[in-house]
């Protein structure tokens, strides 16, 4: 009998759980689902020869074609400068690189675009001598540096993590056998290689989705063909078509982030050191990795340079300032709605991801799926949505941005929250269920500050990526209205000028005061709600 | 010889070892023994090259292998060492986990040096697995073999039989000293279990509050 009802209450959980990622997926993949529906309704009776524009072939088979090689070469290298840097500061034994990193993180959140600032001022320095020398700077070559520049903190955060999860002690045993050189490489490498594997799973994804840094250099990428298409032809069916190869390739690349993702997110961290002393390498390497240092430094710091260097002084900022006033505040006022929408959503998930069932690993995929749709068709998604209803508040159209910034920045809010539930002690939960029977008072005094940070956390980097969210705002935007990126990325068109300078200044500072933030409240949280013992 | 001068290592406020002179002699059996934090397992790891002493000096063999500015490698140092923990490295098979530690640039005679650990240890049948696939007492089997495949002539256990089972015990104690017996090594072994230091019949060193008792 008792078994029966045990059961039973394991099979209406299950229900429950599986109710409420339903109720996530709906929101958050309901714009791809309704231009799925809209699309099939609109070629099976009539365009059936559209299905040719899924088929990539000729022209637009050469740009996904070059698309997939300056992501996999964008991946790739920021794997290698993140991952030197990482190593840099995870050998180096001080206190420093643990306040360093939280101080890197941050630039994680910075639009690829704004990176385009220093490849202006380059152009600009050197007149455009540098095309002509031997390392001829062409729109590739310049796409491709832009972006390793604003990707390459993603791949340090993610291998940083991945060198800090490694136990200690496998990298004691190995460095009493062999040179600490061969321990890197045979030992360290090959256990952090899931994280950095993620690292650069995440920036292929970013740069193969993303047509704001090519377009600005003029490199046609097949993700700009979605937005050309919609441009041009107002048919949300066919940008559905043409972006159908990027997608599957998109959800290729989710599916096999997915293991590495949840182990990313459920191991512990070591709070002590990998090791007693410093790794020693020979010259030539730490020579190698300090290159590494260099170039990430002159890469990740040069938008800041260029901009406090073009923008002509405090009072042309203050200037600038107050004519962006209005869209400053708007963009905030957005992000911000879009950092609360979050909580809510990642909340569901994070229901969904606590129960256990062997359909986990499907959940876990419709959580970060998201991060496979390119952000301009999620924008066609909402038009489409909008367009079925005759009426629209106002009131709805102005936050429409804050709504698709929500949906595209969730999967990362969900993987802060869990990662933070995963870390905190489970017996506190246990002995509040023992000490108090009201749910809602274990709700309100224990659950509630247990997970605040990584809510806070979660809804702080969803409010720092959607100050910069470009692609999706782009196509949701009320007439009238404009955010300070879209602004930004228009004058960035004509070159790094003062205004433009003064602009990305308070961009950078809303987004690194955002991220940092978030960064400062998961650490001091963490530590004071931080399980007894590791938990594995 | 092991020869450990006044050293002294503090974790911060915590200390591990103070000021401990004591030496150990070529093919001797020294069993430590001490309370939790009694710096068992930090004078392992000053041995082993894995800490910075804050004072003194250690030599291995008549030659200063740590002092507080100073520290040769822990690969260079000739010992073999197990943690309380297996530690085998999960993306190594058994093979790969035991010929880490051997040296030596004839890959011939390191695949010969390599089964006879196998063969000893008895670990033949599971060459090809990985660590996950192997049960508890396996895996402190396959971290000894680790220690000893390259013949080292200083052996540092740190509890390495912590939490196995009564027969599992006896087998891989015998394993421990017929190998010491055999290469005359010096074995330091580090234990919470009397009956464990009786079986093992050496010299018993008892560590308190980082110092040496008797």
């Amino acid at each position: 009998m008792s078994l029966f009802r045990s059961r039973k209450i394991h099979f209406e959980q299950q229900i429950i759980a599986w109710l409420l990622l339903a109720v996530y997926g709906l929101v958050v993949l309901g714009p791809i689902l309704v231009l799925v529906i809209s699309t099939l309704q609109e070629v099976f009776p009539k365009h059936i020869d559209w299905l040719s524009l899924a088929v990539p072939s000729g022209r637009s088979l050469g740009l996904l074609l070059n698309s997939l090689a300056l992501a996999l070469a964008v991946s790739f290298f920021s794997m290698l400068i993140g991952g030197m840097v990482a190593v840099k500061l995870w050998t180096w034994q001080s206190r420093i690189p643990g306040l360093l990193i939280w101080l890197v993180l941050p630039l994680a959140a910075i639009p690829p675009y704004i990176y385009a600032i220093s490849w202006f001022a380059l152009q600009d320095l050197t007149g455009g001598s540098l095309d002509i020398t031997l390392f001829s700077l062409n729109r590739w070559s310049g796409s491709f540096l832009v972006m390793v520049a604003a990707n390459s903190p993603i791949t340090l955060g993610c291998t940083w993590l991945g060198l800090r999860m490694i136990d200690p002690g496998l990298i004691e045993i190995g460095r009493t056998y062999r040179s600490d050189l061969r321990v890197l490489l045979q030992i360290v490498t090959p256990l952090c290689a899931p994280a950095l594997l993620t690292g650069g799973g995440i920036v292929f994804l970013l740069s193969l989705l993303d047509y704001s840094v090519p377009s600005l250099l003029g490199l046609h990428v097949y993700a700009m063909e979605i937005f050309a298409e919609f441009s041009a032809s107002s048919n949300p069916q066919r940008a559905f078509l043409i972006s159908l190869p990027l997608m599957i390739l998109a959800v290729f690349v989710v599916i096999k982030l997915l293991e590495p993702l949840r182990t990313l997110t459920m191991r512990a961290v070591n709070s002590r050191p990998s090791y007693g002393i410093r790794m020693l390498f020979p010259g030539w390497f730490s020579g190698v990795l300090w290159i590494g240092v260099g170039l990430f430094i002159l890469m990740t710091c040069s938008p800041l340079l260029v901009a406090i260097a073009k923008s002509g002084g405090f009072s042309s900022i203050a200037l600038t300032t107050g004519s962006a006033r209005q869209d400053f505040l708007y963009s905030v006022w957005m992000a911000g709605i879009a950092a609360l929408l979050c909580i809510p959503l990642a909340m569901l998930a994070k229901r969904f991801l606590q129960s256990s069932g062997r359909s986990i690993k499907a959940g876990w995929l419709l959580i970060i799926l998201p991060l496979a749709i390119p952000a301009s068709l999620l924008g066609i998604g909402f038009i489409l949505i909008s367009n079925g209803f005759s009426q629209q508040p106002d009131a709805i159209k102005d936050h429409m941005p804050a709504i698709v910034q929500s949906i595209r920045y969730v999967p990362l809010a969900v993987l802060l929250v869990i990662a933070q539930t995963r870390r905190s002690d489970p017996l506190l939960q246990d002995a509040a269920r023992v000490y108090q029977a009201s749910w809602w008072r274990r709700q309100l005094q224990i659950a509630a500050p247990l997970n605040a940070s990584g809510v806070l956390a979660g809804s702080g980097i969803v409010f720092a990526l959607s100050m910069g969210e470009l692609g999706a705002t782009m196509m949701v935007l009320p007439p009238g209205r404009a955010t300070l990126t879209m602004r930004i990325y228009n004058y960035l068109h004509y070159g790094a000028s003062d205004t433009v300078a003064g602009l990305i200044l308070i961009l950078m500072l809303g987004i690194v005061l955002g991220g940092l933030s978030a960064g400062i409240i998961l650490v001091i949280w963490s530590r004071l709600t931080a399980a007894s013992e590791i938990i594995r | 010889m092991i020869a450990i001068s006044n050293v002294t290592k503090r974790y911060g406020q915590v200390l591990g070892v103070e000021n401990l002179s004591i030496d150990f002699f070529p093919g001797e059996i020294v069993v430590i023994q001490g309370p939790t934090g009694s710096g068992k397992s930090t004078l392992l790891r000053l041995i082993a090259g894995l800490e910075l002493p804050d004072e003194g000096q250690i030599s291995i063999a008549g030659e200063v292998v740590s002092t507080p500015d100073w520290s040769n490698s822990p690969s260079a140092r000739g010992i073999g060492i197990v943690f309380q923990r297996s530690a085998l490295w999960p993306h190594f098979t058994v093979a790969q986990n035991i010929g880490f530690g051997i040296n030596g640039n004839d890959p011939q005679e390191k695949t010969l040096q390599l089964k006879e650990t196998l063969r000893r240890t008895d670990l033949c049948d599971l060459s090809h697995r990985y660590p996950a696939q192997l049960s508890g007492g396996e895996t402190r089997r396959v971290a000894l073999a680790r220690a000893i495949a390259a013949k080292p002539k200083r052996l540092l256990l740190d509890e390495p039989l912590t939490n196995q089972d009564p027969g599992v015990k006896t087998k891989l104690l015998d394993l421990i000293l017929d190998y010491v017996r055999e290469e005359d090594a010096t074995l330091l072994y580090v234990s919470h279990d009397p009956d464990e230091a009786k079986d093992i019949s050496g010299r018993l060193v008892k560590m308190n509050k980082g110092r040496i008792e008797e």
